[in-house]
Formats: C-alpha cells, sequence, structure tokens
C-alpha cells in the first residue's frame, strides 16, 4: 500500500487529489492554482463586504427611495383633485389661450421680426466695439499728447492725431444710435406678442395656483436627497456615569410621514371588503403598506390599518408641535425616542432601531404603553390629554392609596387615602366593621377598601382591634337632628346641594373606581345599615366635628335641609352580601393585641389614622424605579407560563395589548407587562408556600390593571433635562404642580373644569337641562381662567367662607373649611396655570368720575339689570351673578376683556357680548362717546367700580348649629376636636414638590445655559 | 427534548461563544495530529524519524505560511460580515451583569476561583504559571524530542503538559463558558439558564469532614490542631512528597542525576502546584471540602487552601 | 380681441370663485352635477295622535313690548297637516345646486320670527330686532354656543355666518321664553313643511335615500319656584323621525308621514 504511488486525480475528488499530491515532494509542489483560488476568494468576499456595508447594513435607503414613488404617486391623485375643482370650461379657455399665446411667437411674423432683431444685436455689438476701440486709441494719444505739453516737445503732430480720432469717435457714435432706434421699432413690433403670453401666464399661474403647488411638491419630493435624518437632543440625558449626554434620534429616516398630513387617514373599519379594497386602491397603498384583519364578535368587519411606516402620526399638533421644547427645530424637538424609547441612532434594522435585542435597556414601548413617557415630564399631571391610560392609572395608583405603603417618589408623605378610624367605634356597629374588613366589595361593588383575605378570626381579631383603639374616643355629636325630615326633598336637595358631586345613590352611580365625580365619596346605596341617624345629621352639619381632616366639605346646610338629606340617605340600607360570618364581641386583650399585630404587618395605617400608629413606617417597597425591573428581578412564585400566556391573550382580546417583551433568555411569558397585571388582577397570585405575600387585593378590572401597569412603567426614575420638561424646582411648576395634587385631592373637578378636565356636574346640569331655559340651575364655572379673572385676596375669603354670587341658583359652592396653606395652594395654583406668581395686590384705584355717568347710561341702556343684580336688587329673573362687589372680586382688566368678549374667555357663557356684532368689535351705542368701543367699556367697567362697595360679604360660618355660627380656627370651636388626634395637617402633601429626581435649581441654569451655546454653536456650524 | 436544544442551541450559537467552538474543533485536531505522528514516528523508530528529508523554510515553507495567511483573511471577512459584534448593555456602576464573566481566554482562571481564594486564584497561581512557562527551558534539559513529534521518548513531560494544558487551562475555559450561568451556578449545556435557580451550599473544611475537627474555635480563633494538621498536610504534599522522590531515585534515575537537587526541587514544586488544583477541584466537587487548610495571620493575611 | 378674452377668463374666474356652495362642497364633500330627468317626492306630514292643546307661554319680563303672555310659536299647521317641520335628505353625495335664498331673522314682540327656517350652508343669516327691548341671539348647535350677541333697540341688523351644517337653535338669555330654529342644510334637499303640512323635494337622482323629519315639541312646562317666580321653562324633547324612499327616475314619489 504505503510504497505504491497514488494515481494523479482531478480535484473534485479531494481525497485521491490530496493523497497524489502528498506523494509528491515539496519542491515539486506547484501551487499556483491554490493561490489563484484563494485570491479570488478573498477579492470576491471584499467586494461581498463592501456590497453589505453599503446596501444591505442601510434598509433605510429603500425605504427612502420607495417612499419617494409612494407620496409621487398620492401627490399626483390630489394634483388630480385639484384639477377637478377648477370648472372645465375655465381650464380649457386658460390652457387653450396659454398655449394659443406660445403657438403665436412661433409665427412668421414673430420669426422675421425676431431674426432681423438678431441681426441688428450682432451689428450694434460689432459698432459699440469699434467705437470703444477708437476711443481707447483716443486716450491713449491724449496721454501722449498731454506729456508732450509738460515736457515742451512738439504736440502739433499729436493734437492732428488726437482730433481726427475724436471725429472719428462722433462718427462710430452716430452709428450705434441709428442702429438702436432701428430696434427699438422692431421692439414695438415684437412687445404685443410677448405681452398676451404674459398675461395668459399670469391668468394660467392664477388658476392653476394649487396645481402648480402640488407640481413643486412633487419635484420637491423628487429631488429629496436619499439621506440619514435625524435630531439631536442636546444635554438630554444621563450616562450611567452621571454625565449630561446628548441623544440622536434617526427615526424619521424611516418613519417619513410622520408628519405629512398628506398620509393621514392611516386605517378604514368597514363591514364590506369591496370597500376596503377601494380605498386601499385611491391611496396607492400596496401590499406592504397595510394590514388587514378581521375583528368583531362575528369576525365580520375588516379593518385595514396602515403600517406606522406609511402612516401620520396621530393628533401632530399635540404630540409633536404642541412638544417643541425651546426655539422649536424641524422636525420634532423631543425626537421620538423620548416618548416610544426605541434604539434611537440605529438604523441598521426595524428590530435593532425597536430597540428589541437584549441589552437595549429601552426597548420601543409598544400599545398604549407608550403613555407612560408622559410622567417622565410632567409628574405633576393628574389628566393627561390624549392618553387616557396613563391618567387613569396614576389616578388609580394615588386612590387606591398605594403610596400608603410603597414609597412614591413626591409621594412620600401625602396623608392616607382612607378615613381616619380614631372614632369609628361611634360611627358604625363592631359587626359591620367586621363584615367589612372580611370582605369590603361585599358591601359596597366599587370601594376602593382592598380585601385582605383575612381568616373569620384574624378578621375577628383585627376588628377587636379598631373596635379598642377607638373606644377612647371623645367624639359626641354636636347638632342634633329635631326629624320631621322628607325623603323626596332630601332626594332634590342631594342634587341642589351637589351632593351628586363626590356620592353615588339611586340614579347616579359611580362606573369607576378613580376617585373623581360622584365616585369621590363613599357609595351611599346602603348607608343606612351603616350609620346613625343622629351621627349622619352631625356629620352632615359639620363634618369636621367628627373628622378634623376628612374631605366632607360642609355645604352650610339649614336644620330642615340637614334632616331631609338624613332621611333620604337613611331611606337606603342593605348589607353585606359576601360574609354570612358576624363579629363574636369578644373584646379581650390577648384578642386585641394579635389584631394590632396583624395591623402593623399590613400596614392598615398606611391609609388609615390609627390611635397608636401614628409614627409607622410604610410595610413595603419603593416602586420609585419599578418599571425598569427585569425579569430577573420578579418571582413569579408557582405560575406557570401556560397561565401567564393566558393572561396575555387576555389582555389582547380586551383591545388592552401588553407590551412588547425580548424572550432572549427568559422563559416564554415571562415579562414585566404579564408579571405585573397579573398581580394587579390578583395580589397574592405570585404566592407560594414559602412565599407569603401581604399585599391585598384590590380585584382590578382588566382596564384598571392595565392602566395601573402602565403608570408604573412610567416609574424609571428618569432624569429630565433642564429645559425637556416641567421641573418641579421652577417655583412656578412647582404651584402648578401641588396645585393640581389638590384640586385632584379634593375632587374640584367633580363640580368644576379645571384645564379642560372633570367638570362632571356641570355636564350633569347641562344635559339634565339641555334645550331648556332655567334660572335655578347654573353650571359651577369653568375654573380655567380664575386665575386672570378674580383678586387674588377675594378667592382667598371666598375658599375660606363662601357666600352666594347668583342669588337664584340653588348649588351651591361648600365651605371646605381650608387652612391658610390650602388656600394659597390653590391660589397659587391658580395663578401659575397663567405663567404668574402670588403677588398680593391692591386693586383699588380711584374711580374716573367723569366716565360713570356714562356708565350708567349704557349700563340702563344695556338691561344690565335684567339679568343681574346690585345689592340683591334688580328686574332679574336669570342666575347671573351680582354685581355689588365687582369692584372686590374681578380684576380691573379682566372686566375690560370680558365685557369686550364673554365667549371668548369662557365658551358657552349666557352672557352677551354688547360690543360685538356680526363677528366683529361694534359700539354696543352709536352716540355714547362717540360709539368709542373702549371708551364705553371703561365706562361700565369705572360704573362698576362707583357702585361696588368697598366690603366683601362676611365669609359665611363653616356650620350654623342650634342658631350658633362655627367658624373653623382660629375660632377655636374645633381646637379640642383637633387636639384629640395628633395628625399632620392635610396640607403636608402639597407642601413639597412633586417629584424628587430633578435637577436642583442651581445646575439647571447652568446646563440650560449650556444648552443655549451648545445650539448657539450648532446654529454658526 | 427541544428545549433541551433550544438552550444548547442559544448558548453555543452565541456570538461570544463562537471562538471557544471553533477552538474546541482546532485544539482536537492540532492533537490529533500531534499524536498520530508520534506514533507514527515512535513505531518507525527515531533514527527515520530524525532522517526524514527535510526542506528549506524559504520558499517552501514561506509559501504555505502566505495562503494560510490569505485564508484566515478570508475567513475573518465572512465572519465579520455575517455576524455582528456582540454588544451588551451599557455599562452601569451601579448594577453587574449576572453572570459577570472574564474575557474567554481568562474563563480558566476564573473557574480557579470557585476553588480558590481570590488572592491565590487570581495572583498566586497565575504567577506561578507564567514563572514555570518561563523556567521550562532550564528545567527541561532532555534534548530528546526536538525537531520531531515523539511520545515514547518522553511520556511524562509531554502527558504532564497536555494535562495542564488540555485540562487545567482549554477544559476549565470550556467549563466557564458552556457551563457557568448566573450567579457562577453549574448548568448542563442543555439547562436553561435560569436566574432563579437555588443551590444548596453545604461546603465543609476537610478536617471538619474528615476527623469532625472545625477550623475554628467558637470565639472564632484558629483551631491550632487544624492549623497542624493542615500545615502537615500540604507541607507534606509540597515537600515531602518531592523530597521523598529525589532520595528514592536520585541514585536510580539518569534524568534525575543529570537535572541535580535546586532543578529538580524547582520542577517538582511545580507539579505538585499544578496537580494540586485538580485535587482540589475533585475534594471540591465530589465531597463538598471547602478548604483543606484555614490559616491567617492578623486579620488580612489568610491563607486558605 | 386679446382683452376681451382677459376679461372674458376674469369673469370666469370671478364667478368660480364666487360661489359659496362650491366652496361649500369641497368642506362638506357635496358636488354639484346637473340632474336630468331626477325623481322626487312629496307629501304631508300629519299627528297620529290629537293634538295637544298648545299653552301660552307666561311673559314675566318687559310685559309693555312682550305682552303678558305668548301664544306658543311651534302652532301646528290647519287641519291634520303640521306646518313647521324639516324634511331632509341625508348623506347625499351631489345632485342640484343650490337656490340661493336670503335668510332674515326677526325678533319681533319677544319672539323669533320665523320660528322655524332652513337655509342653504354658507348663507349670511341676517338677525333684526324690530322690539322696543334689548334682546341677544345666542345660537347654539346642541349645548355648544356658536354665536352670542346682544342687539339693543334700534341696533342695525346683524349678520351670522351659517357655516356648521345641523339644527342651530336659537334662544334670548334676556326672555328666557324666546325660541327658534334655523337648519342648515349641507344639501340642497330639503323642505319646510308649508301651513298644511305638506313638503315636495325634487330633482333627486334615481337612488335609495333616508329621509328625515324633524319637529320642534312645542309642549313647554313652566316650573315656578315658591313666589311664583317662573323657574324653568321646560320643552319637551323634539320629534324626530326617519324614513327610507326610493326615487325612481322621473317618477314622483309619494311619502305621507305621521308623527310622532
Amino acid at each position: 500500500m504505503a510504497n505504491q504511488a497514488p494515481k494523479k486525480a482531478p480535484w473534485f475528488r479531494p481525497l485521491k487529489w490530496f493523497a497524489y499530491r502528498r506523494s509528491v515532494p515539496v519542491e515539486q509542489r506547484s501551487y499556483t492554482k491554490i493561490y489563484g483560488v484563494l485570491a479570488i476568494m478573498l477579492f470576491a468576499f471584499t467586494v461581498w463586504a463592501v456590497l453589505d456595508e453599503v446596501l444591505q447594513r442601510r434598509p433605510w435607503k429603500d425605504i427612502q427611495a420607495d417612499f419617494k414613488d409612494f407620496k409621487i404617486s398620492r401627490l399626483n391623485i390630489e394634483r388630480k383633485k385639484e384639477i377637478g375643482k377648477i370648472p372645465a370650461d375655465v381650464r380649457k379657455s386658460v390652457r387653450k389661450e396659454l398655449s394659443s399665446a406660445k403657438s403665436a411667437l412661433e409665427s412668421d411674423k414673430f420669426t422675421s421680426i425676431a431674426s432681423k432683431m438678431e441681426d441688428l444685436d450682432k451689428d450694434i455689438a460689432k459698432a459699440q466695439r469699434d467705437y470703444t476701440f477708437t476711443k481707447s486709441t483716443g486716450d491713449e494719444v491724449y496721454y501722449h499728447l498731454d506729456e508732450a505739453r509738460i515736457h515742451h516737445e512738439d504736440t502739433v503732430k499729436l493734437a492732428k492725431e488726437y482730433h481726427e480720432l475724436e471725429s472719428e469717435m462722433a462718427k462710430e457714435n452716430k452709428i450705434v444710435i441709428d442702429l438702436q432706434t432701428k430696434r427699438k421699432s422692431l421692439e414695438d413690433q415684437a412687445t404685443p406678442f410677448q405681452k398676451r403670453v404674459k398675461a395668459a401666464q399670469q391668468v394660467y399661474d392664477s388658476v392653476f395656483a394649487n396645481v402648480i403647488a402640488i407640481d413643486r411638491k412633487i419635484e420637491a419630493t423628487d429631488k429629496m436627497p436619499i439621506a440619514i435624518k435625524q435630531t439631536l437632543l442636546f444635554n438630554y440625558e444621563k450616562t450611567n456615569f452621571n454625565n449630561l449626554k446628548m441623544r440622536v434620534d434617526r427615526c424619521e429616516s424611516c418613519h417619513l410621514s410622520y408628519a405629512d398630513p398628506l398620509f393621514k387617514n392611516d386605517t378604514l373599519v368597514s363591514t364590506d371588503k369591496g370597500e376596503i379594497k377601494t380605498w386601499l386602491k385611491n391611496n396607492k397603498y400596496n401590499d406592504e403598506h397595510y394590514t388587514v384583519k378581521t375583528i368583531g364578535v362575528k369576525k365580520d368587519t375588516t379593518v385595514a390599518v396602515v403600517s406606522a411606516l406609511y402612516r401620520m402620526h396621530p393628533n401632530v399638533d399635540l404630540f409633536i408641535k404642541g412638544h417643541k421644547v425651546g426655539e422649536p427645530t424641524a422636525p420634532g424637538v423631543l425626537g421620538c425616542t423620548s416618548c416610544h424609547q426605541g434604539q434611537g441612532p440605529s438604523v441598521v434594522s426595524e428590530e435593532f432601531a425597536h430597540g428589541f435585542e437584549h441589552h437595549w435597556e429601552q426597548p420601543l414601548l409598544t400599545g398604549h404603553y407608550t403613555q407612560a413617557s408622559c410622567q417622565n415630564c410632567h409628574s405633576g399631571k393628574f389628566d393627561f390629554a390624549g392618553a387616557q391610560y396613563i391618567s387613569m392609572g396614576k389616578k388609580l395608583f394615588v386612590d387606591f392609596g398605594c403610596y400608603g405603603c410603597h414609597s412614591m417618589p413626591g409621594m412620600e408623605d401625602w396623608r392616607g387615602q382612607g378615613p381616619s378610624l380614631t372614632n369609628v367605634s361611634k360611627k358604625v356597629t363592631a359587626d359591620w366593621m367586621f363584615k367589612w374588613i372580611k370582605n369590603p366589595r361585599g358591601w359596597s361593588h366599587n370601594t376602593r377598601m382592598p380585601n385582605f383575605m383575612f381568616s373569620d378570626a384574624e378578621a375577628q381579631a383585627v376588628t377587636a382591634f379598631i373596635i379598642d383603639q377607638s373606644k377612647a374616643s371623645t367624639y359626641v355629636p354636636i347638632a342634633h337632628n329635631a326629624g320631621g325630615g322628607d325623603v323626596a326633598r332630601g332626594k332634590q336637595t342631594f342634587f341642589d346641594a351637589g351632593c351628586v358631586a363626590c356620592h353615588a345613590i339611586d340614579e347616579y352611580q359611580a362606573n369607576s373606581r378613580v376617585k373623581e365625580a360622584n365616585g369621590f365619596g363613599p357609595d351611599l346605596n346602603k348607608e343606612g345599615s351603616k350609620v346613625t341617624a343622629d351621627w349622619l345629621f352631625d356629620w352632615l352639619k359639620n363634618p369636621k366635628n367628627y373628622q378634623a381632616h376628612s374631605r366632607m366639605p360642609s355645604l352650610r346646610l339649614t336644620d330642615q335641609e340637614a334632616s331631609d338629606l338624613t332621611a333620604y340617605v337613611m331611606s337606603h340600607t342593605g348589607s353585606n352580601d359576601a360574609v354570612t360570618t358576624s363579629f363574636d364581641g369578644d373584646l379581650s386583650e390577648a384578642k386585641v393585641k394579635t389584631g394590632a399585630n396583624l395591623v402593623r404587618t399590613y400596614g392598615c395605617f398606611g391609609c388609615h389614622e390609627i390611635n397608636g400608629m401614628e409614627k409607622e413606617s410604610k410595610v413595603s417597597v419603593s416602586l420609585a424605579t419599578f418599571g425598569k425591573k427585569t425579569p430577573g428581578e420578579l418571582s413569579y412564585g408557582d405560575v406557570d407560563e401556560k397561565t401567564l400566556g393566558g393572561w396575555r391573550t387576555k389582555f389582547e382580546k380586551a383591545g388592552l395589548p401588553l407590551g412588547h417583551y425580548d424572550e432572549h433568555f427568559t422563559h416564554e411569558y415571562q415579562d414585566w407587562y404579564t408579571w405585573t397585571v397579573g398581580k394587579m388582577m390578583n395580589s397574592r397570585v405570585y404566592a407560594t408556600d414559602r412565599l407569603a405575600q401581604k399585599m391585598p387585593n384590590f380585584q382590578m378590572s382588566t382596564e384598571e390593571a392595565y392602566a395601573l401597569s402602565i403608570f408604573l412603567k412610567s416609574q424609571t426614575g428618569m432624569f429630565v433635562a433642564p429645559g425637556y420638561g416641567d421641573l418641579a424646582s421652577d417655583p412656578i411648576q412647582g404651584n402648578v404642580d401641588r396645585g393640581r395634587a389638590f384640586i385632584h385631592w379634593n375632587n374640584c373637578t367633580g363640580c368644576h373644569k379645571v384645564e379642560g378636565a372633570g367638570g362632571y356636574v356641570a355636564d350633569a346640569i347641562n344635559t339634565k337641562f339641555a334645550g331648556d331655559q332655567n334660572i335655578a340651575y347654573f353650571p359651577p364655572p369653568n375654573l380655567g381662567t380664575e386665575g386672570t379673572r378674580v383678586q387674588e385676596g377675594w378667592l382667598h375669603q371666598f375658599l375660606s367662607g363662601p357666600f352666594k354670587i347668583r342669588p337664584l341658583v340653588k348649588m351651591r359652592m361648600p365651605t371646605f373649611g381650608f387652612s391658610d396653606v390650602e388656600i394659597s395652594t390653590a391660589t397659587n395654583y391658580f395663578l401659575a396655570t397663567h405663567k404668574r406668581q402670588l403677588v398680593m395686590t391692591s386693586y383699588e384705584y380711584p374711580v374716573n368720575s367723569s366716565l360713570v355717568p356714562y356708565g350708567k347710561m349704557l349700563f340702563d341702556k344695556l338691561k344690565c339689570l335684567s339679568c343681574h343684580y346690585v345689592n340683591g336688587s334688580g328686574e332679574a329673573a336669570a342666575k347671573a351673578p351680582d354685581l355689588s362687589n365687582v369692584k372686590k372680586r374681578m380684576r380691573p382688566d379682566w372686566i375690560s376683556r370680558w365685557l369686550a368678549r364673554p365667549d371668548s374667555i369662557m365658551p358657552g357663557t349666557p352672557m352677551t357680548a354688547f360690543w360685538w356684532a356680526s363677528g366683529k368689535p361694534a359700539p354696543a351705542d352709536p352716540e355714547i362717546l362717540g360709539g368709542n368701543i373702549q371708551m364705553q367699556i371703561a365706562a361700565v367697567k369705572e360704573y362698576l367700580h362707583s357702585i361696588g362697595n368697598d366690603a366683601n360679604p362676611q365669609p359665611t360660618p363653616y356650620a350654623v348649629i342650634g342658631g350658633s355660627p362655627k367658624f373653623i380656627l382660629p375660632n377655636g370651636d374645633y381646637e379640642a376636636a383637633l387636639a384629640r388626634m395628633e395628625v399632620p395637617d392635610a396640607t403636608t402633601m402639597l407642601a413639597k414638590p412633586a417629584s424628587t429626581t430633578r435637577a436642583p435649581a442651581a445646575d439647571v441654569k447652568k446646563q440650560s445655559s449650556l444648552v443655549t451655546k451648545k445650539k448657539q454653536k450648532l446654529a454658526s456650524n | 427534548m427541544g428545549e433541551a436544544f433550544h438552550n444548547f442551541w442559544l448558548i453555543v450559537s452565541k456570538p461570544d461563544n463562537i471562538p471557544i467552538v471553533l477552538m474546541m474543533i482546532l485544539i482536537s485536531y492540532y492533537c490529533w495530529l500531534a499524536y498520530s505522528q508520534a506514533r507514527r514516528n515512535d513505531r518507525k523508530g527515531i533514527q527515520e524519524a530524525q532522517e526524514a528529508d527535510k526542506v528549506q523554510v524559504w520558499p517552501y515553507l514561506v509559501k504555505i505560511e502566505f495562503l494560510a495567511t490569505i485564508l484566515v483573511l478570508i475567513i475573518l471577512t465572512v465572519w465579520s460580515i455575517t455576524i455582528n459584534a456582540p454588544l451588551e448593555e451599557p455599562a452601569n456602576p451601579t448594577l453587574t451583569p449576572n453572570p459577570s464573566k472574564a474575557p474567554w481566554y481568562f474563563l480558566g482562571l476564573q473557574e480557579m476561583l470557585v476553588y480558590f481564594d481570590p488572592w491565590i486564584a487570581g495572583v498566586m497561581l497565575p504567577t506561578f504559571i507564567l514563572v514555570g512557562l518561563i523556567l521550562i527551558p532550564y528545567i527541561d534539559i532532555n534534548p530528546k524530542g526536538n525537531g520531531y513529534y515523539t511520545f515514547k521518548e518522553r511520556p511524562f513531560a509531554i502527558s504532564v503538559f497536555s494535562i495542564g494544558f488540555l485540562i487545567l487551562w482549554v477544559a476549565l475555559i470550556v467549563l466557564g463558558t458552556f457551563m457557568r450561568g448566573p450567579g457562577w451556578y453549574f448548568f448542563w449545556p442543555w439547562e436553561f439558564w435560569d436566574t432563579h435557580r437555588i443551590v444548596a451550599l453545604t461546603n465543609v473544611d476537610f478536617f471538619d469532614w474528615i476527623f469532625g475537627i472545625p477550623s475554628k474555635n467558637i470565639d472564632g480563633s484558629f483551631n491550632l490542631l487544624q492549623v497542624g494538621l493542615g500545615a502537615l498536610l500540604v507541607g507534606g504534599f509540597l515537600v515531602g512528597v518531592p523530597m521523598w522522590i529525589w532520595k528514592k531515585y536520585k541514585t536510580v534515575s539518569p534524568i534525575l542525576k543529570e537535572m541535580g537537587v535546586w532543578k529538580f526541587a524547582g520542577a517538582a514544586g511545580l507539579f505538585m502546584m499544578m496537580a494540586g488544583l485538580p485535587i482540589k477541584m475533585f475534594l471540591r466537587l465530589a465531597f463538598n471540602i471547602k478548604y483543606v487548610w484555614v490559616f491567617g495571620i492578623g486579620h488580612d493575611l489568610f491563607f486558605n487552601i | 380681441m386679446k382683452y376681451f378674452f382677459l376679461l372674458l377668463v376674469l369673469a370666469l374666474l370671478s364667478c368660480s370663485k364666487k360661489d359659496q356652495h362650491d366652496e361649500q362642497a369641497a368642506t362638506t364633500g357635496y358636488q354639484t352635477i346637473s340632474v336630468t330627468n331626477g325623481g322626487s317626492v312629496h307629501g304631508k306630514i300629519t299627528l297620529s295622535t290629537s293634538q295637544s292643546p298648545t299653552p301660552a307661554i307666561e311673559t314675566q319680563k318687559d310685559q309693555s313690548v312682550c305682552g303678558v303672555s305668548h301664544p306658543n310659536p311651534a302652532l301646528p299647521g290647519n287641519g291634520t297637516g303640521i306646518s313647521g317641520c324639516i324634511v331632509y335628505i341625508e348623506h347625499i353625495a351631489q345632485g342640484k345646486a343650490f337656490t340661493k335664498t336670503q335668510p332674515v331673522l326677526d325678533q319681533h314682540h319677544c319672539a323669533f320670527l320665523p320660528y322655524v327656517q332652513a337655509v342653504p350652508i354658507g348663507e349670511k343669516l341676517v338677525v333684526t330686532n324690530s322690539d322696543d327691548a334689548l334682546h341677544n341671539y345666542h345660537i347654539l348647535k346642541g349645548t355648544e354656543t356658536i354665536v352670542n350677541e346682544a342687539q339693543p333697540e334700534g341696533a342695525p341688523p346683524r349678520e351670522v355666518n351659517l357655516s356648521t351644517p345641523g339644527l342651530l337653535s336659537i334662544g334670548c338669555d334676556v326672555h328666557p321664553w324666546m325660541k327658534g330654529y334655523v337648519f342648515v342644510a349641507d344639501n340642497p334637499y330639503y323642505a319646510v313643511t308649508d301651513t298644511s303640512g305638506n313638503f315636495n323635494l325634487k330633482d333627486i337622482s334615481p337612488g335609495d335615500y333616508t329621509i328625515t323629519i324633524w319637529r320642534d315639541n312645542w309642549n313647554v312646562e313652566q316650573v315656578k319656584d315658591a313666589e311664583g317666580r317662573i323657574e324653568s321653562y321646560k320643552w319637551a324633547p323634539d320629534l324626530i323621525k326617519k324614513q327610507q324612499v326610493h326615487i325612481e327616475a322621473g317618477k314622483a314619489a309619494e311619502l305621507p308621514i305621521s308623527l310622532p
């Protein structure tokens, strides 16, 4: 074997070939072929590398190219439409004239003229040259002549020569002029032709203006360079090492149509497939532009959704134009990833760009989870326009009192959500308490009190403790119910006094667990079986007697009203349907002790004031950065993948899609989103026999769970760079944030519209009396302009003790008994929403007496008294305010603006515009003050000031009990009550900036100046 | 099964691990090459092996090396086109990745951390490795096997080196790459890297395990008995064994004669230390032995083996 | 010659620009085409239930001008037919051109005249006040205020742009009982029934259409408070009815409708 030499073999039998080759002595082996092959391969692969770099890794190039064609085709549709709008005959004639005008230019007549002119031009040019040459020669000769003169040489010859040249010049000049006159005559013959073309062109341009505009767009689109498009956000974020750094968003390199109205209509829902087809066809959508799915129970509805790549961003005005920070540079200064997350700079592939890779820490937020980003910059907001879920989630977080157990930036020392339990044994029976603790929802279907899943024994113990700790209470009803309440009248009062704004009863059922509208206060549908009539009467008359810090205001009810209401509410009885066992009445020390321990473990004091537990600290973890937790940091207990997957699909079906997650190196469905919603729906779901869980069960609906998960997702502790968001360190923003919390805390939005949100009672009244003309009911005012409307001093007094403004209107502003801190919080807020800070101003000024009589004239002429009152006098059968204290109430500048154009300040106000006619300013009276609008308005203003009282009406007492008025502090009726319960002032929750994750004011300045510097630098480059 | 394969594939196909996979293939190939040639030579007899015809480096070898260069270039090109550079999350001083692994070529050292205190695994042993490698030419004075492959002629040297390189270096790298998951726990390649995994910690010290002699007294001071025993054991292992060999064979073995006492001492010391590692590993993996010898001076100088 | 042409073009331009309905067409989507041999629908609107007596509205202000009480303006037509119904076709894409009208709204004896009227979109409503009292015309669409301007006695006529299609209700905050309606049509197929309750829509291109009939309900409840002061005027909800109709070319469809 070994000694017989292998035979030569062809290359495609490598083994034999190799064997043979080895048998050849090294010196004789030839490497040329191998070298050749390798060389070629190396070359080929190098080429491949280049191609891969230029094409493969630049997908946005194709996208942009495709997009160009797509957009142009769309523009062409528009073009057709525009042309269609021009009447056919016009189109025809205009085109015809233009073409005929142009064709006239080809006629022999004109061409001959033109050619003649050409020849002439040549001649003229020649003649002019001759002239200039002669002239310059002349100059030269003259120079020599001059020289000769100076040096006393012979000048005769030169002089002669010069004169000849001069005459020569004259001749040639004449020729030029003759030729030019000839040309002029020819021009006269030509002008009519050109004039006509010009005119026709002008007409054409004006008629086809829109079409031409579109043509320009098409051209621009065609010329659009294929290049990376990016937004730079200077000093936008911080690295993990805490240095400011720039963020780059290149999303618009692919998402080119995000702000292009041409791509507005992006979905079509229809039961008719044909319709969808035609729609797609008409919009020139082809297969990769859209996805079609069928929805609906019967699967009979089809939805065509255009892919985000070819779609305009929804609500551009709000989300893009509305989010320009600093001086706007195109496109949206905030870029895309500020809200959507994802890997801004990456343009290699969809996956990378969207950050769906293992190690990218902020992958694209999908579904409604984009809303989580709102919270980063607007941490003080409660109502986010266009982002319902984050709004709901945030409110739920606050209203469920989550911050009572979990510490949360900005909510660290807010008061608990639940009622104080310090006097509770004086209010409810132990048995009711027991059943309630056992299963709150058995009593009220939408209570926010969670279910702690106590065993009977535990519930017994807790009840025992709660009752025991409030045994010492010295609470006694001060007001006494004379009785004689009438249920029907009570029902009416319930509406008239505005109870409906906070409480659910009868036809006013609360449908949400958000502490808002009539879901704010307790559901009263069973109240009769919970409390005693005496307690209720006292409570209605002066809530602060029972609970110093209750949010329940005094409605300044007369005894009659109060007893009517008591009768009405007490007539609503019911029982806790879910609990069959009842309290055993055992209050033994041991039992109380176990109860106390349970209360300590489960942290009831997080929401409720409990005697002797004021100093306890939060029982659970901080959620400040919960949104960033990784699956590895979350425990899934015994929940298997199938269940988790089930939840995902459940939410998918409910139209609440959970966020996209990265399957890489995690078990399926073990992702943040599923974990969170699972926990929300059943707080103990991840408990195992090893790992007990304390969190009570809020039994959230899918929507609640979804909304809350979105709010939690927003808890990233993200740093917001100065100039890129609401900085709590900015005093005005701070006031706004505190104010917003205050508004939500006190349910002002239950009655009033504030910052465009809320106003439920207002809406209720509007709908209830829609089309009617009623005087007794007037929707509570929209507080959007309060900060520019009333005087700060007046507002302070009004909030401390409201008084009637509209004599005939039944609904009343309640007395909340706000502390001064709270009142100034509110005042500051109303001012801050108009970018102003509280400066105590006196609006006193000497009335211009010369104007007053004219004011009076107008006042009478315009029948102001037919709607308004002055000191309660007037023929008015209308709901307009009493004008007697305008002087103290309104800001003078506002009065003028208001009179000039009421509906522009408060849309839909019954106050009519007197200086506004046929949609433009007009004098209310042509004669008075020469019909000068400003003067007339000023006159009325002055008059109103002249009749105004110098003093405001005295603040109404907090409550009148047994004929004696009761005021809140400092009058001291309630010092005793307050002393009983050592609890922090309600406003400590408002007394601090909303967020702690923000940069302090000092480096705000520094950094913002940095920002501007950088911007200038960029601009200069 | 599918799950298992999925997990296996996840690990093997991870861009970071591709070089390791290649390394396994290449090393096994070259070992096979070397050993098979050695076998052939040993069969033929050394004379023949030495007399096998030789050629000039220039141009014959250089030619081939040049071609090899081109080939490597090609491979690198294709590799860099088809597989993106594996990036990890942005560095974060407040968050260590789990598992946090050294670069692949240090995973062997990192693996040693499991069995020894950091200053031994991370400082002392690597130093000795370097020193040992440097000393080889001075210790190894045996001219045999130069310029040709052989095993028969120096079985000891070759097997020692092979074990040292293949087992204690390459194998440990492979282990560290494929089988060390979150928490540096041991995972079989087909197991899922579960961050929640829990492993029982039941390590005891050697003498505690064998005689029930605790390493420390209740008051935290060292148990002198244990210290003594440990000193005996370790000392005996590192010094006693070589001395015994020297005494027994210095007259018999020509090599020892040639080496002389100092060379022998150095070589033997290094060898025993090298042998120590697998022994300790075995004790740990098989019997959960934490330390063989627990001993320290003052509060910061510890000598736990 | 060419100057003549220019004039001609400008003329064409001017009329094409001036024509509001074409402009409206751009916004409302209604397109004017020439309907040849279109069909028509006509009918009489009657009241199925026996007509309830129409209470007079009690005035409590400016009685010198307004009188003590008002007959309810929404009088039923003579016979069984009801006047003041608005009949219109919804969602009709194209059809005949609008006929220009000059809508007027007068405030006379504290009442709006005419009480109900229908006008094509884009027209200007001329509002006059022939009372010796101050009025304000507060025009609402649903609950949303469109215009709210005061018109003292002797003030010159005012103009209101009717640019939002649909039913507008007019009230006066000074005289809460005053009430009127303007229906702004975004297509020319609308009618207000005459005193005997008849209507007729012509030149409709053949096809199936929904015809909507709207009628203000004339029952008003005047709620008084303790002092006998009228607290609110409650009007019963409007009557609305929709009916399908099939239009054939050149034929006149009969569509008798009875409310409610």
